[in-house]
């Protein structure tokens, strides 16, 4: 069975339904209607206290419709794939549209997609008895690591999503997206004193990912993380040369850059990145890129959830501001082609430009010279969290693990400071990037109106030369 | 589905039939919850609708309590066939799992009284069916156009408007039945104008409440979205040093709600918790006390009773500096040692003062005023803390201008001790009905 059947074979939704719902949904005009069918089934297990003793699992069904003129959007959704109910749903979505009535695709033509990704099975069949060992696995070795290791949380959670869109255009686009993450944190305990810190691995995987080379090193990375905290302390207050180590520090970009680059702000013009297209905003060792298609990331998606086929979208060529982030409203407003980036939570919610797998490409600099050119400065490792301000292009990112830089060497751990700065100042003062980039293997997921989404980033090491730190007087 | 109509959803029998099937496959306790609800979001960007979204969904969760072992579930595929094999493999998946002594339903001691409804708590607007599409049409014309009213360019406005309607009915195996009702309305205006160079300058401001009578004039509220926009026109960053933190009623949540991590059994349990052994402790100033009221009528956090059945009441949590409850549901309070408390919080009160922000503001010779945050993170385990902050600078007792781009840094074990004044003026829109705080001596970064 194609990923296209999948809804008909499954839950009766036939052809004729399909162009009998479109044809209710552009019946008062619109420029375009589309469905958005999933069914995601999702399971998450935990280990605490030494005993695997929780699981949750979940099962969602249901259509979106959305129907688009110009600029405005109509939506609905039921959780009922009966044609009745979602006629209905559809001539709610139409109530957007004024004009007169659109006609019906005559076929649907199925698109062709990229593989992003490839499970040996279905997350949507696992069985628990083959999640729990590695749970018990984790928790065994974490326990053992360290002997100041007082409590282990270890959280598996993984799902399966089959996705198809169909649009008013005829066009059908069908996916299943696998997903899990493995998770993992500590507290441990010296002289009376508790630290805690956490990590984890993730991605469009199956569960032949965690291997043993997986959970060894996730577990090397949280003793190393959290006995570090016991000797780390705050920096001093004020500005200063930032160095960002090769991979999870993409989320600079992530929060200084992407979120500025989505073409739903851009278009109404209340981003600092608007009307900023062929401009130099960077020196022409940095280059952006944002991506559908890096493989087995969690920001890798074989179709948007517009139903475009997934993609790489250049944003920064050596310097050069080239493009924005579109949906399918944002490339229409701008006359250009949609880069697939229109994704969304659920079928309960239309979708938003929004990034994949964002990432720099390797510069000229070995890492070991980036660090070596600052005299005094922050060197950052391991980060929790992040936002921006996309008008001001005010953001920040929290740094848990990281070290002093005094006369070029890295000295003293520092933790919990959060960094702060403006994007496209923080982009013009990018004076190095290192040979280095590397994709993070983190579960990150990114929020924007209320929707979350899973995403990647990755990164060169790299120099900023200054930014604010939340550091204590 | 119409609030008090007792849709068939929402009857207890459905949820008591769930309950039986459960059982009939082995569970020996279950819970169930069946809910549902509907949202209509509607918003006018510059002059035209660009959002008009209709969603009603009805879903069920499912805790369940097999052979010693604890799982929970949820779905909203309710198609019968499905949802009897979901039921089926939920309990069949949990025999799996490693048995857990410290999970029980809660003791139906805690239970309210006479068991059911929350009706006495006035949560659902007896106007909601009245809403027509014209109305928040007009609302959200409205707001946009008081939010662009007044001097200056734009260059973008939004009017938005919500509201929503959710309904649920448990039914828990060992005789708890209730249900709750409730309704929301949300109105909330942006305004994004032109600052120096590339910059823009973009806030919005929007407010929540259960009874459409309640709602503030739609004109304060747009007209509130431009001053808040306008005033950060030239954002400019204090030098770095240590200094006194006005933080404004409606902005206290970015530091509480850090705080009260550190209260929740999980985190005692898991000793990820500086507040560890502080019961009974001096946790912070005199000044700071902060109650837990899921019991005010027509409040947005109210309830009868939480997600265990725990009956709703008026706690004191913290009483002049001194802790007086941890957060505990009943698994960490077995695992604890310890009784129940009631994991969860209703609507929070910080007890007020007697001076109004502009006698507090008067009084700081070099300070920030706090209205935003941007990112940041605690660390429960420690009470070390750092944030992105914006507000307005403070010299010799006045407000000098808009700051930013700025963070602050510290530890919540000392920052609630430096809590010296409590403001008059709780903002009575939020869950949080905190006033003013001012806190010394707090080391903020900036230039």
């Amino acid at each position: 069975m194609t990923d296209a059947q999948y809804f008909e074979a499954q839950f009766g939704v036939s052809q004729g339904m399909l162009r009998r719902v479109l044809t209710e949904a552009m019946a008062r005009g619109g420029d375009f209607a589309d469905l958005y069918f999933q069914h995601r089934t999702a399971l998450e297990v935990a280990v605490q206290d030494h005993s695997v003793n929780r699981a949750t699992t979940s099962a969602a069904l249901g259509v979106g419709v959305r129907v688009v003129q110009a600029e405005q959007t109509g939506y609905a959704y039921t959780e009922s794939l009966t044609e009745q109910a979602m006629c209905e749903a559809a001539r709610t979505a139409a109530v957007i549209a004024r004009g007169p009535a659109a006609h019906p695709p005559v076929a649907l033509q199925s698109r062709v997609l990229p593989s992003c990704y490839d499970v040996g099975y279905d997350w949507g069949q696992v069985q628990l008895a083959e999640v729990m060992p590695l749970l018990k696995r984790v928790d065994h070795l974490m326990s053992g690591a360290h002997p100041a290791v007082r409590r282990v949380n270890v959280g598996f959670s993984c799902s399966q999503s089959r996705v198809m869109v169909v649009d008013s255009a005829g066009r059908v686009a069908a996916d299943s997206r696998p997903l899990s993450r493995l998770g993992l944190s500590v507290t441990m305990e010296r002289a009376g004193q508790l630290q805690s810190n956490a990590a984890s691995r993730a991605g469009r995987v199956g569960l032949a990912f965690f291997d043993d080379a997986c959970v060894q090193g996730l577990v090397q990375q949280v003793v190393e993380r959290t006995v570090v905290l016991f000797d780390a302390r705050k920096p001093s207050v004020g500005e200063m040369p930032l160095v960002l180590a090769a991979g999870a520090s993409g989320i600079l970009l992530h929060e200084a850059i992407g979120h500025g680059l989505e073409g739903d702000s851009n278009r109404i013009g209340t981003s600092i990145f608007s009307g900023r297209c062929g401009q130099r905003v960077a020196t022409p060792e940095v280059t952006i890129v944002d991506s559908g298609l890096t493989r087995d990331l969690r920001g890798a998606i074989n179709m948007d959830c517009e139903g475009v086929p997934g993609q790489e979208t250049v944003l920064v060529q050596a310097g050069v501001l080239e493009g924005y982030l579109h949906d399918r409203i944002s490339a229409a407003h701008y006359g250009v082609e949609p880069t697939g980036n229109g994704r969304r939570q659920s079928f309960r919610y239309p979708p938003l430009p929004r990034m994949r797998s964002t990432f720099m490409r390797s510069g000229n600099h070995t890492p070991e010279e980036v660090i070596r050119s600052v005299r005094k400065g922050i060197y950052a490792v391991g980060f929790t969290n992040g936002q921006v301000r996309i008008g001001p292009g005010d953001y920040t990112f929290y740094v848990k693990n990281g070290y002093l830089i005094e006369d070029g060497r890295l000295t003293a751990p520092i933790k919990d400071v959060n960094i702060i700065g403006n994007g496209p100042e923080s982009l013009s003062r990018i004076s190095m990037v290192g040979n280095d980039t590397q994709m993070d293997q983190g579960g990150y997921t990114c929020g924007k109106q209320g929707q979350r989404v899973p995403v990647s980033v990755g990164m060169p090491t790299v120099r900023v030369d200054a930014v604010t730190v939340g550091g204590v007087v | 589905m119409k609030p008090g109509a007792g849709t068939q959803a929402l009857s207890p029998d459905w949820a008591q039939q769930l309950v039986a099937q459960a059982q009939g496959h082995g569970a020996s306790e279950a819970a169930v919850v069946v809910s549902e609800g509907r949202v209509v979001e509607v918003a006018q960007r510059d002059g035209r609708l660009t959002t008009l979204s209709d969603a009603r969904s009805t879903s069920l969760a499912l805790r369940l309590f097999v052979a010693g072992r604890y799982s929970a579930h949820a779905t909203s595929d309710l198609r019968p066939v499905a949802l009897s094999r979901f039921i089926e493999r939920a309990v069949a998946m949990t025999r799996e799992l490693d048995p857990d002594p410290h999970r029980q339903l809660l003791d139906p001691a805690f239970y309210p009284p006479q068991g059911s409804c929350d009706e006495s708590l006035a949560l659902v607007d007896p106007s909601y069916g009245e809403v027509t599409a014209e109305l928040r049409r007009s609302a959200v014309a409205e707001l946009e156009a008081y939010a662009r009213a007044g001097d200056g360019a734009v260059l973008s406005a939004t009017g938005r408007w919500v509201d929503r309607y959710a309904g649920s009915c448990h039914v828990f195996s060992n005789g708890f039945v209730g249900n709750s009702e409730s309704t929301a309305y949300r109105v909330g205006a942006s305004l994004s104008v032109a600052d120096r160079g590339e910059r823009k300058c973009s806030e919005s401001f929007g407010l929540a409440v259960r009874h459409r009578c309640e709602l503030p004039s739609l004109e304060s509220v747009g007209r509130e979205a431009a001053t808040r926009t306008r005033a950060r026109l030239g954002q400019t960053r204090m030098d770095s040093g240590s200094m006194t933190l006005v933080v404004d009623a409606r902005a206290v949540h970015g530091l509480l709600g850090q705080w009260l991590q550190a209260l929740h059994g999980g985190a005692l349990q898991q000793q990820r918790s500086f507040l560890q052994g502080k019961l009974g402790q001096q946790v912070g100033s005199s000044c700071f006390s902060l109650y837990d009221d899921p019991t005010l009528p027509r409040a947005l956090a109210s309830r009868g009773f939480d997600s265990e059945g725990f009956c709703a009441r008026r706690r004191c949590l913290v009483e002049q500096g001194v802790l007086q409850t941890y957060l505990l549901d009943s698994y960490y309070a077995s695992k604890l040692g310890m009784a129940p408390t009631g994991g969860s919080t209703g609507n929070l009160i910080i007890a007020p003062g007697a001076e109004s922000q502009a006698q507090l503001v008067s009084q700081v010779k070099r300070g920030l005023w706090v209205t935003g945050w941007l990112g940041g993170n605690v660390d429960t385990t420690r009470g070390d803390f750092s944030r992105g902050v914006q507000g307005f600078a403070i010299e010799n007792g006045q407000v000098v201008g808009p700051v930013g781009e700025m963070n602050l840094s510290g530890n919540h074990t000392t920052l609630w001790e430096r809590l010296v004044a409590v403001g008059n003026d709780p903002w009575l829109w939020d869950v949080l009905r905190s006033p003013t705080l001012v806190f010394d001596d707090v080391s903020v970064s900036g230039r």
